[in-house]
């Protein structure tokens, strides 16, 4: 995911857990509870799925963990919107995957092709 | 616009509040203003003033609730891009009340024991700064998704989420330092909410009556020593909050009923007795928060400790 946004991934000293091509990251507290007895349905926050060998980032993972994402594309708050909604944005940047972002905190990760910024 | 309330359930408020704070409830518009809670896990409590205000909804802080933010009631609120984005729940100013009494902090396990849709939930990891462990525990299957979608949007990492059934004893080990039971209620408080009012019943109040005293059972016995328990609900019903207190006084001696200190709010002590039945004087140091009358919805909270 790092290298493929030239972002840095801050996990502020948690831990990442990995099963059924999910990724998740949690406290170092919640993994060294004793949960015997307990009906579990989830630990953590989902921050990115695997599917053909290609990891994606959630959009949690990116709000929350991405540190300063070099290659960016800042939108406006109507923008943003759209974005999210999963409309299409008109883009001058070349193809290829950008970190998202507005008031350049970063919002999710996209792809642009033929001009189109999509949501990944 | 005059409230339409259910003759019995009307009839019931009049004796819980007076007859003359209910006429004056009945009469009064509902709230001029909303509320919302910054999540500093996604914003700066500044930053998120800025943008409201940016956006004419003129925040003003509320004063028990450190990141809370009265708004103006008008359209929009639920769209912009900093609700899209978590940087805020809108959330009643009342219910900001029970996690701020609670006071968890990083070092704390903590269990929110009926946790969607997760107003609470997402407020306790806030709390915690995102570090220690929270349990958040739901059974009803159909409120997970909601619970894990406002976990996730809020970008709540420290959390466990369990599908316990609160009502019955959990065989685990793990003791809680800290304990939310919010616990789901008839909602007499929310007199300004026509379809909380079509649901209610005087049924609907015993069944409820009954679960919440199996639930506050069961996380007395999940309750470390010295640790914390705040016992909560949105409803005016007495069989539902000193009746539930009253019941967990009498079948665990070593809970207490801790006195609640809150700044800039009118609240009412726990009633002492109802309809025949005479409660714990303990449960006068539990706090009663009228609807309307500090532009909120209406609710109960004890704080108990072990």
């Amino acid at each position: 995911m790092e290298k493929e946004h030239n972002a840095t991934l801050d996990l502020k000293g948690r831990e990442m857990l990995q099963g059924y091509g999910e990724y998740f990251v949690t406290t170092r507290e919640c993994l060294s509870l004793s949960l015997e007895g307990l009906k579990i349905d989830s630990i953590g926050l989902r921050v990115a799925t695997e599917d053909h060998g290609k990891i994606h980032p959630t959009v949690h993972a990116v709000q929350l963990l991405y540190q300063t994402p070099k290659k960016t594309i800042e939108l406006d708050e109507e923008q943003t919107k759209k974005f999210i909604k999963n409309q299409e944005i008109e883009t001058q940047e070349p193809d290829g995957g950008y970190i998202i972002t507005n008031r350049r905190k970063p919002v999710d990760a996209g792809q642009v092709r033929h001009n189109k910024l999509r949501r990944i | 616009m005059k409230k339409q309330l259910p003759s019995a359930l009307k009839e019931r408020l009049g004796g819980i509040l007076g007859e003359e704070a209910l006429c004056r409830m009945e009469a009064q518009s509902n709230a001029e203003r909303r509320s919302v809670r910054v999540n500093t896990l996604k914003t700066d409590y500044e930053e998120a003033i800025g943008a409201l205000e940016e956006k004419g909804f003129h925040p003003q802080r509320i004063p028990w609730c450190a990141r809370g933010l009265w708004v103006e009631n008008k359209p929009g609120l639920d769209d912009t891009i900093e609700y899209v984005l978590g940087h805020y729940y809108i959330q009643d100013a009342a219910s900001m009340i029970p996690v701020t009494v609670l006071e968890p902090c990083e070092g704390d396990i903590t269990l929110d024991m009926t946790a969607a849709p997760g107003s609470k939930t997402t407020q306790i990891a806030d709390h915690m700064e995102n570090k220690g462990a929270l349990v958040a525990n739901e059974y009803n299957a159909s409120r997970l998704g909601p619970l894990k979608f406002n976990l996730n949007k809020y970008g709540v990492v420290n959390t466990i989420v369990t599908t316990m059934d609160a009502t019955e004893r959990w065989d685990c080990t793990m003791k809680f330092s800290k304990i939310l039971l919010d616990a789901p209620c008839s909602c007499e408080g929310q007199i300004h909410n026509p379809d909380a009012m079509k649901q209610w019943s005087m049924g609907k109040v015993g069944r409820c009556s009954h679960a919440q005293k199996r639930m506050i059972e069961n996380a007395a016995g999940l309750l470390a020593e010295g640790g914390t328990l705040i016992y909560s609900t949105c409803t005016l019903a007495p069989e539902e909050n000193e009746e539930v207190i009253d019941h967990i006084l009498e079948k665990d001696g070593g809970i207490r009923v801790e006195k609640i200190r809150l700044d800039g709010i009118s609240t009412h002590p726990g009633i002492a007795s109802w309809r025949g039945r005479e409660y714990s004087a303990e449960v006068k140091r539990t706090l009663r928060i009228n609807p309307l009358e500090n532009n909120t919805e209406g609710f109960y909270i004890a704080k108990l400790s072990k």
